[in-house]
C-alpha cells in the first residue's frame, strides 16, 4: 500500500491514486498543490520515457492516473476566487476527417495537460473546419493533430490550408503526428513539427510556446 | 536467380547479386490504382485480386514473388485479433479504409474461459461480439461454429484460387498464413489501456491465458500453410515490443511464447515471418536465439534497420523498411536514395528483402513504387 502522490505515481498504483487524493484534500490540502504535485510526478515519468527508461505502459498508466486525478480535483477548483487553474496554452487536438484511432491523440492530451496546457479536443474524424472554427474561437496558439493512417494527410493538409487562407496560420504553431506520420508528411501538410513520441510532442509545444524551454524537460 | 528461389537464399543468408524483393499487403494500393474503392476490394475479393494482377503487369513486377495472394479478408482479420471493425460501404463511405476499433471486446473474466477452452473454442464463443451477426444470418447457419465452417471455407477456395492465378502468370505466392502471437490478440481483443492494467494487476492470469492459447494459434498457422502448400506463415507482432513494454515483460509475455511459435513452425518446414510493427530495437538481442538463416525479421520504418542490421547479421533476414510518409509524400529521389542506402548497408553480405514498412500505403505515388523496385532491380548482375 503506498502513501504519498510520488509514490503511487512511481510504481503506478492507478487503483490507489484517487484514495490519497481524497485523504490529501480531507485533510484540507489545497486541490491546486494536489495537481501540482502530480504534475511534477508526470514530468518526472515523461522525463523518463524520453530518455528510454520507462516504456509506454509506464506513459499510458500514469496519464490516466493523471486523467483520474483531475477528474477528482476539477469541481474543487471551479468557481474558486482565482478561477481556473493556470495554463501556459491552448492546443486545439483531434484527429482529422478519415481516421478513428485516438491512442496516440489521448497520450498525447493528457500529457500536454499534466505539463499546464488547455486542451481543446476536437475527438476523432474531424473535420477540417472545425479545427480552424476551433483556433478561431479559443484562439489557441497550437493546433495538434495525430493520424494512425496515410489516408489522413489530405485532411491534415487541408486543415493548414484553410488556417492559411482565414489568416490564422500565422498565429499558429502546426505539429502532426502518429504512426504513419514522418518528415515527408510534416513537409506535405505544411506542419511545422511532427513526431511519433508523445512526450516529445508536448516538449516541442513547450518550444513553442517559449522558445527559450530548448533543451528543458517537461 | 529469379523468384521464390531468391527469397530462400537471403532468408538462409546466402549472398545473392541484389536483395529480394516483396512489398507486402499490396491489394489496396492496387485496388486504388484500378478506380476501386475500399468497399470494393471487400466486396468483390475478385476484382481486388484481378486489380493486384494489372499492377504487376504495369510495374513490371513488383517482387520476387508476391506477398498475400488476394485482398483483405476482413472477416479473418477481425476474428484473429477479436477486434470491431468499421467497415467501408456499411459503417463509412465507400471510399474509406476499414478502420479497427480500439474497444474491449472479451473482459477480465474472459480470461478463465480461454484458459479452459483453448483459442479456438474461445474464439467460437467470441465471434458473435466481435462480427456482431444479425439472428437472421445466424439461424440459416444453425450455430456459429457452422458459420465461421462456412466463412473459413470461404476464405480458404478464395485464396486458393487467387494462388492459382498467380501461378497461371507464373508468379509464386510467398505467405501461406497468417497467425497472431497471443499477446498482440489479446491487447487488441482487451485494449491497449486495459491490457496494459490486466499486465500490472492480473499478470499471472494473463500469463496463463496466453499459454493455454498458444498450441491452437501455433497448429492453426501450421493448418493454414498445408491448406494453401505454401510454406510461409506471417506472426503479426506489435503491441509486445519495447516500445510498448520494458524487457521483464517481454521476457514473461512474449519472447517465451514467440520462441516457441518459432521452434515448432520451422521444425514443419516452414518459414516464420514476423511482421513487428512499432519499434523493437531494444528486443533485437533476443532474436538471436532464433535458429539461424530460418526467421524473417519485417521491420516498418520505426525500428532503426541499420542497427538492427548490426545487431543481427548473418543470423535473422531483414525485410522492410520504406516508411508510409516516404513513399506517399515523398520525391522519387528521396525513394531512390533511401533504397540505395538500404540495398548497401542492410543488404550487405545477404539477408535482407526489400518490403514496405508494415504495409503498401494506399495512397503512395506510383512513381515512388516503381522507383523502389526499379532501383533495387538495377544492383541485379
Amino acid at each position: 500500500m503506498v502513501r504519498t502522490i510520488a509514490e503511487a505515481f512511481q510504481s503506478l498504483k492507478i487503483r490507489e491514486i484517487e484514495g490519497i487524493i481524497i485523504e490529501r484534500m480531507d485533510k484540507g490540502v489545497d486541490p491546486y498543490l494536489l495537481i501540482r504535485e502530480c504534475q511534477e510526478e508526470m514530468a518526472k515519468i515523461g522525463k523518463k520515457f524520453e530518455n528510454g527508461e520507462y516504456f509506454l505502459a509506464e506513459l499510458i498508466i500514469s496519464a490516466k492516473m493523471f486523467e483520474k486525478v483531475v477528474e477528482l480535483l476539477s469541481p474543487k477548483l471551479k468557481g474558486r476566487e482565482h478561477g481556473e487553474q493556470k495554463t501556459i496554452g491552448k492546443i486545439v487536438l483531434g484527429t482529422p476527417k478519415g481516421d478513428i484511432h485516438d491512442i496516440g491523440k489521448n497520450i498525447f492530451g493528457v500529457l500536454a495537460k499534466a505539463a499546464s496546457f488547455e486542451i481543446i479536443d476536437l475527438g476523432v474524424d474531424v473535420p477540417p473546419q472545425k479545427f480552424a472554427e476551433a483556433v478561431k474561437q479559443e484562439q489557441s496558439e497550437i493546433v495538434g493533430m495525430s493520424g494512425l493512417i496515410t489516408m489522413v494527410y489530405p485532411s491534415m493538409k487541408e486543415v493548414v490550408d484553410l488556417l492559411e487562407k482565414e489568416g490564422l496560420r500565422k498565429k499558429v504553431k502546426v505539429i502532426i503526428g502518429g504512426g504513419a506520420t514522418g518528415e515527408e508528411a510534416r513537409r506535405y501538410v505544411g506542419a511545422d513539427a511532427q513526431t511519433l513520441d508523445a512526450a516529445k510532442g508536448v516538449r516541442m509545444c513547450k518550444q513553442f510556446i517559449s522558445p527559450s524551454t530548448v533543451g528543458e524537460n517537461l | 536467380m529469379m523468384g521464390i528461389e531468391r527469397l530462400r537464399a537471403c532468408v538462409s543468408l546466402e549472398k545473392v547479386d541484389r536483395p529480394g524483393i516483396l512489398p507486402s499487403y499490396m491489394d489496396r494500393f492496387a485496388a486504388l490504382q484500378a478506380g476501386l474503392t475500399f468497399a470494393d476490394i471487400l466486396e468483390r475479393p475478385d476484382d481486388a485480386s484481378a486489380a493486384m494482377r494489372k499492377l504487376w503487369e504495369r510495374l513490371g513486377g513488383w517482387g520476387d514473388t508476391v506477398y498475400y495472394a488476394g485482398g483483405t479478408d476482413i472477416y479473418y482479420l477481425s476474428i484473429k485479433h477479436f477486434t470491431r471493425i468499421r467497415l467501408p460501404g456499411k459503417h463509412l463511405p465507400r471510399d474509406s479504409y476499414w478502420q479497427i476499433l480500439e474497444t474491449p471486446i472479451i473482459q477480465r473474466e474472459d480470461y478463465d474461459l480461454l484458459i479452459q477452452k483453448g483459442w479456438n473454442t474461445f474464439t467460437l464463443e467470441m465471434i458473435p461480439r466481435v462480427w456482431e451477426i444479425s439472428p437472421e444470418k445466424m439461424e440459416r447457419y444453425g450455430s456459429v461454429a457452422a458459420y465461421h465452417k462456412a466463412q473459413a471455407e470461404k476464405s480458404i477456395n478464395q485464396y486458393r484460387k487467387d494462388i492459382e492465378l498467380w501461378c497461371k502468370k507464373g508468379v509464386d505466392v510467398f505467405v501461406g498464413a497468417s497467425v497472431p502471437s497471443p499477446q498482440m490478440a489479446l491487447s487488441c481483443a482487451r485494449s491497449l489501456m486495459e491490457y496494459t492494467l490486466d499486465l500490472y494487476e492480473i499478470s499471472d492470469k494473463v500469463e496463463e491465458a496466453i499459454w493455454a492459447g498458444l498450441p491452437d494459434l501455433i497448429q492453426n498457422g501450421i493448418a493454414g500453410c498445408q491448406a494453401t502448400g505454401i510454406p510461409c506463415v506471417a506472426i503479426i507482432l506489435e503491441r509486445g515490443s519495447g516500445a510498448y513494454y520494458p524487457l521483464n515483460m517481454f521476457e514473461r509475455f512474449e519472447f517465451p511464447q514467440l520462441k516457441k511459435m518459432i521452434d515448432e513452425f520451422v521444425a514443419n518446414g516452414i518459414t516464420p515471418l514476423l511482421h513487428l510493427d512499432t519499434d523493437w530495437s531494444k528486443n533485437l538481442p533476443y532474436f538471436k536465439e532464433f535458429p539461424r538463416g530460418k526467421v524473417i525479421a519485417s521491420l516498418d520504418g520505426t525500428t532503426n534497420i541499420f542497427n538492427a542490421k548490426k545487431v543481427l547479421r548473418n543470423h535473422v533476414c531483414l525485410m522492410g523498411d520504406m516508411p508510409a510518409s516516404l513513399l506517399v509524400a515523398g520525391t522519387t529521389k528521396e525513394v531512390e536514395s533511401y533504397v540505395k542506402r538500404l540495398v548497401e548497408e542492410v543488404g550487405d553480405g545477404g539477408g535482407f528483402i526489400l518490403g514496405t514498412g508494415c504495409s503498401m500505403p494506399p495512397n503512395a505515388k506510383f512513381e515512388n513504387v516503381k522507383t523502389m523496385i526499379d532501383t533495387c532491380k538495377s544492383y541485379a548482375k
